[in-house]
């Protein structure tokens, strides 16, 4: 007996999700450019000063122990002398490596028109 | 008789070159006039950027991706389609050379595009790819500028202490003072 049974017909495929359409900014922001930038705050120029300070101080004890000093000095005077030279020596070392490291190193990157 | 070449607008360049048509330099002096006009292929931010991520992700190399996104710049397949043609059918190979040599030069111009790209629609959150994403992200500062920016930052810090400054790093400027 012929079945008069027709066969289902095959469940169409899922769609697959389309990805959500994405805002087209078309030539909204044409013409920028993105550059790198760094911000100087509170924190770092308080290091910058507190380094320039201590080599402003050794400095300036250097200059009075060269007006006002005993001739010969003391021994107490040349200590104080190596000290100063010490300190001197090592915080202009500590400026240039701040603010060389610093500039180096872009905090973020900004977009501006382009400059000439 | 030559087809007629769709050059890029109004370039003295373009138009000395016209005069011999089909030639490597036309097709070398257009894709530099191409990459080299920004407003164009920001215009068409999505088709670029993603297509460029696609092709990365598919293994290309950069000189391929250049290559597509000429194409798409172009908003004229058959243009790259024949260029690709020329190519392969090269026999002496001197223009292919000569092409792929110059397309891996603006390899630079390419990732400048893609780093302005992320940067200029940051809301969109652009993912760059991993193959290029070291060159994206690595600038080369001028000596001059790290200088500039270095005497900035230490006279800034000195003579306005508790400002925030902004300073640019490719020319050493000071963008903004609060």
């Amino acid at each position: 007996m012929p079945s008069d049974e027709k066969p289902e017909p095959e469940p169409a495929p899922a769609e697959e999700p389309k990805k959500p359409a994405r805002t087209k900014p078309r030539g909204r922001k044409a013409g920028k450019k993105a550059y790198p930038v760094l911000t100087k705050n509170r924190m770092f120029a308080g290091l910058v000063c507190g380094v320039l300070v201590f080599a402003l101080l050794a400095f300036l004890t250097l200059i009075s122990l060269a007006f006002f000093g005993k001739d010969p000095p003391t021994q107490l005077q040349s200590r104080l002398a190596d000290v100063c030279y010490f300190v001197i020596t090592a915080t202009i070392g500590a400026l240039v490596g701040l603010v060389g490291g610093r500039a180096a190193a872009p905090d973020t990157w900004q977009s501006g028109e382009p400059k000439t | 008789m030559n087809p007629p070449i769709a050059l890029a607008p109004n370039t003295e360049r373009l138009k000395a070159l016209a005069v011999q048509p089909n030639s490597a330099e036309l097709r070398i002096a257009e894709l530099d006039e191409l990459l080299a006009d920004d407003d164009r292929w920001l215009g068409q931010f999505e088709d670029v950027y993603e297509k460029a991520c696609a092709k990365f992700d598919e293994g290309g190399d950069a000189g391929e991706v250049v290559l597509l996104l000429w194409g798409t710049a172009c908003d004229r397949m058959s243009a790259y389609q024949s260029l690709i043609n020329d190519a392969r059918t090269n026999a002496r190979g001197q223009f292919r050379r000569r092409f792929i040599a110059a397309v891996t030069l603006r390899m630079e111009r390419l990732v400048e595009l893609m780093r302005t790209m992320v940067v200029v629609w940051q809301e969109l959150e652009l993912e760059t790819p991993d193959a290029i994403y070291e060159a994206v992200w690595t600038i080369r500062i001028p000596v001059v500028a790290q200088l500039r920016a270095m005497w900035n930052l230490f006279w800034s810090s000195i003579l306005h202490p508790r400002s925030e400054t902004t300073i640019e790093l490719k020319t050493g400027r000071v963008l903004a003072a609060d």
